[in-house]
């Protein structure tokens, strides 16, 4: 019977478990880690785990994980790589404009490097909304913060995160123009 | 992307976040969108949020390796015994409910057992003493059994044999 239920949790919030860690922490081994760990923690917790609450339980137990790595890993500032995250989309697809693929794939990486650079609570609150498209109740019940904090959180991630991109965006084009 | 724009504007970022993800109601979105067209400061920052979200919301959702499960799996199987108690008490429910199901077919239908009288009951008890070795025993209780009886009714065949075989070792004078 328990071992049902966590195949179950296990299907329901892998996915959601590991999007979470990789764009967090911006390392696939380190996701992995944090991964592995929440997942052996939901087991240890089965028992006393109830089926509506383990949603956020689950997300609760991967953020703390992951402040707890980055917390950790401070102090190794070299392990700290943001292109880190590999971007698994096929470029060869014939449905898509390859330069629109092509321009896609920097975004995307443009965002999930400039997402490592934001404050912690920051970029929790906008990966669980704009990455994973939870509603702001959800969010606010991961974070344990009134639904008007989990608001500011995102919309300052938001506003940091478009300021990240411009300064990069600038140091890039005057690096071309020293070129 | 750009990023500079008028201190009058200054009021409308939240509204200009707002709006690039979808988040801000018809009647503020138009009242923007005015502003927006005059504006080209916020229509840039505008569309920087805009490939903003989109480029959010285009970030791939990956599962975890396949072997990050597997070895999870194996994991959560290697457990100290403790943990497993409860699927051991379930598996130990089930037989048991398997087994007292076998036990009622397999004795449903069947006539009732026998019942034995009193009587019947002491001659047995006397041959398994008798087989016992316990031979003071089988003799009180033959004795019993004769003095229970009157002296008419004749002494079953069973009874007899007892008494024959219970008094053998004193007749011939062991």
């Amino acid at each position: 019977m328990k071992a049902l239920r966590f195949k179950i949790l296990l299907q329901v919030h892998e996915r959601r478990i590991f999007t979470y860690a990789l764009y967090f922490l911006g390392n696939r081994a380190d996701a992995q880690d944090a991964c592995q760990e929440v997942l052996l923690r939901v087991w240890r917790h089965l028992d006393e785990l109830q089926w509506d609450a383990a949603g956020p339980w689950i997300m609760r137990v991967t953020r703390n994980l992951c402040v707890d790595i980055i917390r950790t890993r401070k102090h190794h500032v070299a392990l700290f790589d943001e292109n880190v995250v590999a971007l698994n989309e096929p470029m060869h697809n014939p449905a898509h404009d390859p330069l629109e693929i092509a321009h896609r794939r920097l975004m995307q990486e443009q965002v999930s490097a400039a997402l490592l650079r934001l404050p912690e609570l920051q970029r929790s609150a906008v990966i669980l909304r704009d990455v994973q498209d939870l509603s702001y109740n959800q969010i606010s019940a991961i974070l344990q913060l009134p639904l008007n904090s989990v608001k500011v959180y995102i919309l300052r991630g938001r506003q940091a995160l478009r300021k990240i991109i411009c300064q990069q965006y600038r140091g890039e084009m005057e690096h071309v123009r020293k070129a | 992307m750009s990023e500079k724009r008028k201190e009058s504007c200054d009021g409308l970022s939240n509204e200009l976040v707002q709006r690039a993800f979808g988040e801000l109601s018809m009647s503020r979105r138009r009242r923007l969108a005015k502003h927006t067209h005059r504006c080209p400061h916020c229509q840039a920052e505008y569309e920087d949020l805009r490939s903003l979200a989109k480029g959010l919301a285009s970030l791939p959702h990956e599962h975890a390796p396949q072997a990050l499960l597997a070895q999870v799996r194996d994991k959560t199987l290697a457990l100290p015994m403790g943990r497993r108690g409860t699927v051991r008490a379930w598996v130990t429910a089930v037989l048991a409910v398997v087994l007292a199901s076998l036990a009622l077919f397999r004795f449903a239908g069947r006539p009732a057992p026998t019942v034995y009288s009193a009587e019947e009951i002491a001659h047995a008890r006397i041959q398994v003493e008798m087989a016992m070795g316990i031979w003071g025993k089988a003799m009180a209780d033959t004795r019993s059994i004769i003095d229970r009886r009157k002296p008419s009714v004749s002494l079953n065949r069973s009874v007899h044999r007892s008494l024959a075989l219970a008094l053998k070792p004193f007749t011939t004078g062991e």
